[in-house]
């Protein structure tokens, strides 16, 4: 795999602009990073995740293959990644998913508040966890169910439940939402 | 009218609405003071954990260069795969490994059984009959005695040893 290759303009989404797969990298990394930390939890499996992902992409798209919709397909592999990720930590971990190196700077207030927001994240279903967090990275609902696999008419519904329930989580670890 | 349930109230907050439905929303919520207190608590929940989640945004993931990630990618690929393997142990799924375990285990214990680790050596003995004639005379010397001893071996050859 040359760095030219890398070059090579490639015809990739719905409206045939044509763009690098470094500008699909540099436009997309950090948005599918974050949502990644959230799903899992911790930066170090996140990256090598959303790394996964653009692997992925490339050698669909040096090997021929036209990606039409480039936002849903990476953010349905990062998903389904991140599901597979989270089955791993179930089956080979006993301890509670609120890894200890997701810690991020800030004040123990802020820092306390962020684990309380992690365990309420980790009691819902994985896709209950997608569900939210895309909702919360601003995504429509048709993206969202592109991107979970959820009946966009169901959207709407199933947010309003995991909505209930990251309220009711939040709640009884004594979070001030209100 | 009946109040409007919170799903609907959701998709109407976040504007995920066709204009018809919206425009009835809109109707019943100047009517219905605790449809739009509902609406109102259900908005501010909304931002309450968007922000909440937001504050978990990794502010600090620092993007791999292209380059770098593309030319190792082989050796990134067969690493993970290295460390699920050793994750599972062997790559096999955990009921597989335990029903391979227990059936290694049974084949053990029957070899184990079954094998005759200690074969009895084959008898080298002779097997005879033999039976001892003798008058014995007490006030007679020994020597002067004699002794018949007849000696039938397997072959049924009778020899009699005086």
């Amino acid at each position: 795999m040359s760095q030219n290759s890398l070059l090579l303009r490639l015809s990739i989404n719905a409206f045939n602009q044509l763009r690098t797969f470094e500008e699909i990298y540099t436009d997309n990394y950090a948005r599918l990073h974050n949502v990644a930390v959230k799903m899992v939890g911790d930066r170090e499996n996140a990256s090598d995740i959303v790394q996964e992902v653009f692997i992925g992409l490339y050698e669909k798209l040096s090997g021929g293959t036209v990606v039409l919709y480039l936002n849903t397909y990476l953010y349905r592999a990062t998903l389904n990644k991140c599901f597979d990720c989270i089955n791993r930590q179930k089956r080979y971990s006993t301890l509670e998913v609120v890894p200890e190196n997701s810690v991020e700077d800030g004040s123990l207030e802020s820092r306390e508040r962020k684990v309380v927001i992690r365990r309420a994240l980790s009691k819902l279903k994985p896709v209950e966890r997608a569900i939210l967090i895309m909702y919360s990275e601003d995504f429509s609902y048709k993206e969202i169910s592109d991107a979970t696999g959820i009946r966009f008419s169901s959207v709407g519904k199933t947010l309003a439940r995991t909505l209930d329930k990251m309220e009711n989580q939040l709640k009884s670890q004594r979070y001030e939402l209100y | 009218m009946n109040c409007i349930d919170k799903d609907i109230l959701q998709r109407y907050l976040d504007g995920e609405m066709d204009p018809d439905q919206k425009a009835q929303v809109d109707k019943h919520l100047k009517e219905c003071q605790p449809c739009r207190i509902q609406l109102e608590l259900l908005q501010t929940r909304a931002v309450q954990i968007k922000k909440a989640l937001k504050s978990l945004s990794d502010k600090e993931a620092v993007r791999p260069l292209l380059s770098s990630m593309v030319d190792g990618k082989r050796s990134v690929i067969e690493s993970k795969e290295l460390q699920h393997k050793n994750a599972s142990g062997n790559g096999w799924k955990p009921v597989t490994r335990l029903f391979y375990g227990i059936a290694v285990a049974c084949a053990i214990i029957l070899l184990f059984l079954y094998t005759p680790w200690i074969k009895p050596e084959e008898s080298q003995d002779v097997i005879q009959m033999q039976a001892v004639i003798q008058e014995v005379d007490a006030n007679r010397p020994y020597s002067e005695q004699e002794t018949v001893i007849t000696v039938i071996d397997p072959d049924g050859k009778v020899t009699y040893l005086k």
